[in-house]
């Protein structure tokens, strides 16, 4: 018996596939490649209690690992999605009505058709399981709402905000879009977010709004629960956008507002800078990355300041960069710009 | 304006550090069970004494009873986090939970030669096989343990021999067959599952030598002595 078992081991382990194939196909050789066939064998084979139990394992694995892949897909969508808006808010130059209300209804068709997949991908699920497929396309996201937020109300996004966002109403999807779209058209400004939050119960304590989040649901709506890391990550990614816009602007021949950018990243930077290295390696990075940015600026704004008023204003935006600085690596403000 | 950053960051900060703390307790149990767990191992590896072979029995019954003190950590470190954030502390334990899956899967093996479910390690471990159900052994995690198992007793197989016991290598082999083509059922992604997976070849084939080995020189314990000309395949017989 012993014996028996060993022959069809020894078969077995030495040569992959080697008995089952074999079993069926006489004496074909065995190529590496045919996956199909072995499974379609090992069926014929006599299923011990392992290889059922294994069977049970192969189609959890398979599950979960479709699962993941299907979140990468959609995160890789969310993040040429919102990649795209942040060049659209790029373009805004005098009229910003116009581009601002595009930009909003992307962003909610955005969350309303790509991230609402995502929360119902994971509903039922332990967020942080899956959160590696999924946050790149978040933190672009968020990257691009903080943007949009920050031109329209220069203010720095919430993460009360955008757990309002992410809170999808599951039938009332499309009338939610009309109405934004009627405010936006109105000209309506200020929180678009209020008019969604009296519908829809806050599921954030609004005493602590950083309570750790999971992905949760009642009949009525489906949130996809931010964590807190996720959200600074995204805004550390967002410095960099508010870097780039302060040198457009300068090109354009502001001079007021680049002093007002580089005051909102002092602030946002400061903050970044007191977190220290407890956030994590990403964390650390993205706040250095910062500070470069933040360097840019502040030498923009020092060159503005020094030889604006000898230099024509069009050709500001060369003489800032033309300057001691321009050997820097300048990696990151180039990527921005392809 | 400014108040506003701060708040949003002094919130973010506090959220830091409370996370933080948390991770602190849970690495502070991790580390007991790591301990037990290293235990566990310690006692298990007498098996490979030339007379440990011969009371596998209470070298189990001793390691199944240090497997109270784990039920009784995992207990512990459920109770720390809510349920449904499992895999957000995850790699803290991940390590660990993998090495006690495999201390489980040696004692089913010793004391039943053959694998031990996922339903038997989680009962070992006093926790659950389904997600919703709380603190649970995840798929991955077990078949870890269930791989550093062939690792183990690809070990096992030559000790045995060295200590006179000549079917042990055998049945070995078989199971260890039993255990590839489950596998080899999987699925696996390029993680390190599947870097683990692919050693499990060369554990199989130290045990192949080891039957080779006790075959050709007669030694296999049974009259089924019949040579079987697939041995033949085995490329590396200067092992002696």
């Amino acid at each position: 018996m012993a014996d028996f078992e060993t022959k069809g081991w020894n078969r077995d382990g030495k040569r992959d596939r080697g008995p089952y194939k074999r079993n069926r196909k006489g004496d074909r050789s065995n190529h590496p490649k045919q996956k199909k066939d072995e499974e379609g064998c090992l069926e014929n084979v006599e299923l011990t209690p392992t290889l059922l139990a294994f069977k049970e394992y192969q189609s959890e694995l398979d599950l979960k690992h479709d699962k993941y892949e299907r979140l990468v897909k959609v995160s890789r969508d969310i993040t040429i999605e919102s990649k795209r808006i942040i060049f659209l808010l790029h373009r805004i130059d005098g009229d910003s009505d116009k581009v601002l209300t595009e930009a909003e209804t992307r962003l909610k068709s955005l969350e309303d058709t790509l991230i609402s997949k995502v929360a119902s991908e994971l509903k039922g699920e332990d967020l942080h399981q899956f959160i590696r497929a999924f946050s790149p396309g978040l933190q672009e996201y968020i990257e691009a709402v903080s943007f949009y937020l920050f031109i329209k109300n220069g203010r720095l996004l919430s993460l009360d905000e955008i757990a309002t966002r992410l809170t999808f109403s599951l039938k009332d999807d499309i009338k939610q879009v009309e109405n934004k779209e009627a405010e936006n058209a109105d000209g309506v400004t200020g929180q678009p977010e209020a008019s969604d939050s009296t519908e829809i119960p806050d599921p954030q304590d609004p005493q602590d709004p950083l309570v750790e989040s999971k992905c949760g649901s009642d009949q009525r709506t489906l949130s996809l629960k931010l964590p807190p890391l996720e959200y600074m990550l995204g805004l550390a990614d967002f410095t960099g956008e508010l870097m780039r816009m302060c040198i457009n602007i300068i090109g354009s021949g502001d001079l007021e507002r680049p002093f007002q950018l580089v005051d909102f990243m002092r602030n946002v930077n400061r903050g970044f800078q007191q977190l220290g290295n407890v956030a994590g390696r990403e964390m650390v990075r993205k706040s250095s990355v910062m500070r470069q940015s933040l360097k840019k600026m502040e030498d923009a704004c020092y060159v503005i300041k020094v030889r604006g008023s000898e230099i024509p204003k069009h050709m500001l935006k060369d003489v800032a960069f033309s300057s001691d600085f321009s050997t820097r690596d300048d990696d990151y403000g180039q990527e921005m710009m392809d | 304006m400014d108040e506003e950053i701060n708040k949003t960051f002094e919130a973010f900060n506090t959220h830091l550090v409370k996370e933080q703390d948390k991770r602190e307790e849970i690495r502070n149990v991790v580390r007991e069970l790591e301990q037990t767990g290293r235990e566990i191992m310690t006692v298990l590896n007498a098996i490979h004494q030339g007379s440990g072979i011969k009371e596998v029995s209470q070298i189990c019954k001793r390691s199944r009873e240090l497997f109270q003190t784990v039920k009784s950590k995992i207990e512990q470190l459920a109770a720390l986090f809510p349920a449904d954030e499992y895999y957000r502390f995850h790699d803290h334990w991940r390590y660990c939970i993998q090495r006690l899956a495999f201390s489980a899967s040696l004692i089913v093996y010793l004391e039943s030669e053959r694998l031990a479910t996922r339903e038997e390690v989680a009962e070992f471990l006093g926790v659950t096989v389904k997600k919703s159900d709380g603190f649970h052994i995840d798929l991955e995690d077990f078949l870890h343990g269930l791989l550093s198992l062939g690792n183990e007793l690809s070990r096992l197989a030559v000790n045995s021999v060295t200590a006179g016991d000549y079917s042990r290598p055998i049945r070995i082999a078989a199971f260890m067959g039993e255990l590839n083509s489950g596998f080899r059922l999987l699925n696996l992604k390029n993680d390190s599952l599947r870097k683990r997976f692919d050693g499990l070849k060369y554990d199989i084939k130290k045990i192949e030598e080891v039957v080779y080995d006790i075959s050709i020189r007669g030694l296999r314990p049974t009259a089924q002595d019949v040579k079987e000309p697939s041995m033949e395949e085995t490329p590396a017989q200067e092992e002696k």
